[in-house]
């Protein structure tokens, strides 16, 4: 398998998971972040786990990526000022929209016509931030 | 969008998500992030021209994209995988995000009703 391909296979599990789940749903979100209901909080937690063991699981097994060919790692972040600005921003923006960049795709992958709005403004929303760091760093790879 | 089959249990769809993310690393050693993608393609369609809907929803996705690429990830890169690899910088943020959401939900909800 290609390694887009490959990558591609993950992201449609994902997208399909969301949608789903329902977390492609705008009512639904809404619903979960006036807490009314607790189904959001319970997924994540539960995928938070699994991911937690499963990628333990790969490090101390040493098991080497299928693409790149290098063990299987991670280096934890120290928390910095663009950490929280930004999520205070994203925050706005998920809780004014009910819907963030993953069930953005999804719901652009299901055919909501709406989310034509959200996705060209994340497009937007990331565009200045794009030219600035070129500018800073010519040589550097998006992250 | 199409109609799914019933919504699956929070730990039946949460262990998918989950599996996911380990899958990504064990693919490409990777985080499995959403906004990095979508850095992707505006790099790659910089001339994109799109007929846009409501205006709300379009500053929404502004702060959602702007905001998600300082923080260094949304839901998905910090919320999921940054807590899943204990990484500090993830639980804050994770932290941050969800609080400010819910508060800006309870609070357009006491202004302009739930269904808003």
């Amino acid at each position: 398998m290609s390694p887009r391909l490959a990558v591609a296979a993950i992201g449609a599990v994902f997208g399909f998971v969301l949608a789903w789940s329902g977390m492609a749903d705008p009512d639904v979100i809404r619903r979960e972040l006036l807490l009314e209901e607790f189904y959001l909080y319970g997924l994540f937690a539960s995928a938070l786990a699994t991911a937690t063991v499963g990628l333990r699981l790969l490090r101390r097994l040493r098991v080497r990526a299928l693409l790149t060919g290098e063990p299987t790692g991670w280096t934890p972040l120290r928390p910095s000022r663009a950490h929280i600005l930004g999520s205070v921003v994203f925050g706005l923006g998920w809780g004014v929209s009910a819907a963030c960049p993953g069930p953005i795709a999804a719901q652009r992958g299901g055919g909501a016509l709406w989310s034509l709005a959200t996705l060209g403004g994340g497009l937007l929303g990331i565009k200045p931030y794009l030219v600035r760091e070129r500018a800073r760093t010519p040589a550097a790879a998006a992250a | 969008m199409t109609e799914l089959a019933a919504q699956p249990p929070w730990f039946v769809a949460g262990q998918l998500l989950g599996a996911s993310v380990v899958l990504m690393y064990l693919v490409a050693n990777a985080r499995l992030v959403v906004v990095g993608g979508f850095s992707d393609v505006v790099e790659r369609a910089s001339e994109w021209s799109m007929r846009l809907g409501s205006g709300v929803l379009v500053a929404a996705g502004v702060l959602i994209g702007f905001g998600a690429k300082t923080a260094g990830g949304c839901t998905s890169g910090n919320g999921l995988c940054g807590n899943a690899i204990a990484s500090p910088a993830g639980a804050v943020a994770t932290a941050t995000f969800f609080g400010v959401a819910v508060v800006v939900t309870l609070v357009t909800a006491a202004l302009f009703g739930s269904g808003a």
